[in-house]
């Protein structure tokens, strides 16, 4: 492609989800020329597509109010073969022969390699994954110094950077997303603020579920917490409002929570931030141009060893090759279209796979939050389905000397019963009374209501329905990663990503400890479970002996994609340094969560933001004065 | 996501006479299959002078035949219906059906007479002829479960009301009678019936995605099920 038709500008970035988008305005609000490259959609001028998807979807995923379409016109997942910028699904997380089975590459964008299935997902459109919580949690100091803290796991490794110098970046990433929260009620397990520091709102307010969480938790012993290996007394195990980038009252022209109980997939108020209000700001700076349906096919790397270009693909109308030169390359993708970028663009030393990878690390150790839920009927009603998908936690459970031995974990508390857990309440459980079926196990009967006993016995499940999730940390491990598909490629004749994927004996005993601490919670607050099996086909089933019995657990994904460019302090073991900047290139920046050396337990939004506006300002201060 | 089976010959039960006044509708059209079904909707009651009163009384009984099955009073399912001269005394050509800007009772109204009118009339003339018996709601639930076509039409209805999305009866009547039953298939009948979903309002909340609340309500205790459902 000859140089002179490439759109010139100071920063090019690529992605346009929340790191690309605080990068973007950053720059734009300092008068600096940036083009942004989204694979995806554009901006909507308003989200009315989005919601008349979501209202219209029969199974309402995260993914559902986004594009490109989950489902072709037949009905079926949509062939990622033929989708120009794909995207993974929790659909294609089911057994192998089944509808979404998840080793098929007609069904699964991602190229699932196994053992075990990776299962999060994210989107591909301006605004990036917009489904999230909104949760904006800090890591706790303790998180960034694992491999100091807990030697004898050998997979940890320290931050080349501590809460300290984040700290100030959190407050500025606080302040970008609007975060409703209490600094008390957030200082614990050595999380500090600066003096006089104040959250931009006021906390949002416990559910009726919350509340009956920490009154169970009230009554516990030394005794029965003792398989957790805390080194504090059981008092200290309490419910916190989760930090939320959800407005608590107006802020900044958005309004607050009206407790739709729909955070994901999608808020229909836009109470909860999401990238494509930052884009707009960044946009209006008049300095930002964001290109949608324009994918980054590669990158090029001049003989000094900077990158000299990004070319594209754009297919907004008949496809067309495009590139960009900048003086910085910001590389906000995520962390499977990250590495999977830089392994597609080629290094001008053969013996060096993709760009940035000098290490060979790029690709590696990708993470998650492995996700494990359990539900029940409680004894008394706690009216779920109402205000924000989840407004409380348990965070005093995700550092203490137990993480020598196990994963940690993180609580959270359901505000919206059944719904996802059983495949889509209310549908299931009332389909189940009405027609006479019990796929919810609650209707053992197997009753075929009308009328009154309809009524009566519905509001009686539902009121009673509780849901407890546990986020349990994952070791970075070599061997769970990211690579290039050389038989299956998108519609743009692209490879996709292949994916290997496992769980630590760590990682799963975190995940029995979760199940303990299940069983104490539904027995302090008398639920009562379903008899619920896992089915022997289940890809993310597996087995543990616990108290000398054989149980069969499984996991889900957070969503919480990490890992594969991580940050270090040294060449030879990491992609980027703790600016995000690559070893190999100078003006190159890997950007989001993809840089997490450790997963921790929180979610790592709040912290990719922090971590994106230090960027920024670097790029600012040193890159472009 | 499922491309749903239409009014079969079978649903229309034996014997069963079709109101051949109404405007041309035979029962040869509705053997016919789906498509003349379709097409019989267009020339069919609605369209013919006479049918607006017919329109009328169809109107209140599909209220009252709703509110009996799911549970949920009738002003809630059609705000401002009004049964006249009284609410044991119902006159159906004196009763008012209802006006409300959502009027989402004549959108499920339609899309059951599309797809399965005959049994439709049937289920209509249930709630006709048990507009005043002394337990209208348990008389209409006893007859609509003596056929099978009544009882699994009748599912869809409750469904419809309760989810906004459409479970045709006979899928319904697949997954309990067959011996390895499918996946559940519905599929939601339009953005304004997922909003005016009554599931989760019995269970004294929303619809997920369309609160009518407003901040902080999810720290106190619900208002009492009768303030959502009327019951």
């Amino acid at each position: 492609m000859a140089a002179e038709s490439c759109i010139e500008c100071d920063v090019a970035i690529v992605g346009a989800g929340f790191a690309g988008a605080l990068i973007a305005n950053e720059l734009g609000k300092a008068r600096k020329k940036v083009v942004v490259l989204e694979a995806g959609d554009r901006v909507p001028p308003n989200i009315n597509d989005y919601m008349k998807r979501f209202y219209m979807a029969t199974a309402k995923v995260p993914e559902s109010p986004y594009t490109p379409e989950v489902f072709d016109g037949a009905g079926n997942l949509s062939d990622p073969s033929k989708v120009n910028a794909g995207r993974p699904t929790v659909l294609s997380l089911l057994p192998k022969g089944s509808f979404g089975d998840w080793t098929d590459p007609k069904k699964s964008y991602l190229i699932q390699k196994g053992p075990r299935p990776f299962a999060s997902t994210y989107d591909r459109v301006a605004g990036g994954t917009s489904h999230w919580l909104g949760t904006c949690l800090r890591f706790v100091p303790a998180d960034f110094k694992m491999k100091t803290n807990y030697p004898s796991v050998p997979q940890f490794v320290d931050w080349p950077i501590g809460y300290d110098d984040l700290n100030p970046w959190y407050g500025k990433a606080e302040e970008e997303l609007g975060v409703s929260a209490d600094v008390e009620e957030q200082k614990y397990l050595g999380i500090q603020f600066p003096a006089n520091h104040k959250y931009p709102m006021p906390k949002i307010p416990s559910s009726l579920v919350d509340l009956a969480v920490a009154d169970a938790l009230k009554s516990l012993s030394a005794d029965e917490t003792k398989f957790l290996e805390m080194e504090t007394p059981p008092t200290q195990i309490r419910v916190r409002n989760l930090p939320a980038a959800r407005n608590s009252q107006p802020y900044r022209n958005r309004r607050a929570c009206a407790g739709n109980t729909n955070c994901i997939p999608i808020c229909p108020i836009q109470a909860k931030y999401d990238p494509t209000i930052t884009l707009n700001d960044a946009t209006s700076t008049g300095f930002v141009r964001i290109l949608d349906r324009t994918v980054a096919s590669g990158i090029v790397v001049g003989e000094n060893g900077r990158v000299s270009q990004v070319n594209f693909i754009q297919y907004a109308g008949p496809r067309a090759n495009g590139c960009v030169k900048a003086k910085i390359y910001v590389i906000a993708a995520n962390a499977i279209e990250t590495p999977r970028l830089l392994l597609m663009s080629k290094h001008p030393d053969p013996n060096v796979k993709g760009v940035a990878n000098s290490s060979d690390m790029v690709g590696r150790d990708l993470m998650d939050h492995p996700y494990y839920v359990a539900w029940g009927l409680t004894a008394t009603p706690v009216y779920p389905y109402r205000g924000p998908l989840i407004t409380s936690g348990i965070g005093d459970l995700c550092d203490g000397p137990f993480r020598n031995k196990r994963g940690a974990f993180r609580v959270d508390i359901g505000n919206e019963g059944w719904n996802f857990v059983i495949g889509g309440d209310p549908n299931v459980t009332t389909l189940d009374f009405v027609n006479g079926m019990n796929r919810s196990k609650v209707n053992v009967g197997q009753e075929a209501l009308f009328g009154k006993k309809l009524v009566e016995t519905l509001n009686d499940k539902f009121t009673h329905q509780f849901r407890v999730g546990f986020l349990v940390e994952q070791t970075p491990d070599v061997e769970n990663r990211v690579t290039l598909s050389s038989q299956f490629r998108d519609g743009l004749g692209l490879p996709r990503p292949e994916i290997s994927y496992n769980l630590s004996d760590y990682t799963r005993q975190g995940i029995v400890a979760a199940y303990r601490m299940k069983n104490l919670l539904f027995r302090k607050m008398g639920v009562k479970e379903p008899p619920v099996e896992i089915g022997k086909d289940e890809p993310t089933r597996f087995e543990e002996l616990i108290d000398d019995k054989v149980v069969a657990l499984s996991y889900g994904g957070a969503g919480h994609v990490m890992g594969t460019c991580r940050m270090g302090s040294k060449k030879d073991n990491s992609v980027v340094n703790s600016f995000q900047q690559s070893w190999d290139h100078d003006n190159l920046y890997l950007v989001g969560s993809s840089t997490f050396p450790t997963g921790a337990t929180a979610n790592p939004t709040l912290t990719l933001a922090a971590l994106s506006l230090r960027t920024a300002d670097k790029i600012l201060r040193e890159d472009l004065k | 996501m499922t491309d749903l089976p239409h009014s079969k010959p079978s649903s229309v039960a034996p014997g069963e006479k079709e109101d051949e006044s109404a405007g041309g509708f035979t029962r040869r059209r509705v053997l016919a299959g789906a498509a003349a079904a379709t097409a019989a909707i267009s020339v069919g009651a609605v369209d013919s002078p006479a049918s607006a009163q017919t329109r009328h009384q169809d109107m209140v009984a599909f209220v009252l035949l709703s509110a009996a099955l799911t549970g949920i009073a009738e002003g809630k399912l059609a705000p401002n219906f009004h049964p006249l001269p009284s609410p044991t005394n119902i006159d159906l050509e004196q009763s008012d059906p209802g006006s409300d800007p959502v009027d989402v009772k004549q959108e499920y109204f339609d899309w059951v007479n599309k797809r399965h009118q005959a049994t439709f009339r049937r289920l209509l003339q249930f709630a006709k002829d048990s507009r005043n018996a002394s337990d209208r709601a348990q008389a209409i639930i006893d007859k609509v479960q003596a056929t099978p076509d009544t009882k699994y039409l009748a599912r869809s209805i409750v469904l419809m009301w309760y989810l906004g999305a459409w479970y045709d009866p006979d899928h319904l009547r697949a997954l309990v009678e067959r011996p390895n039953p499918p996946p559940a298939k519905f599929e939601v009948i339009s953005p304004k019936a997922y909003t005016q979903g009554w599931a989760l309002r019995v269970a004294q909340a929303h619809p997920m995605g369309f609160s009518e609340m407003q901040f902080g309500y999810w720290s106190r205790p619900p208002s009492a099920r009768t303030d959502f459902i009327g019951n």
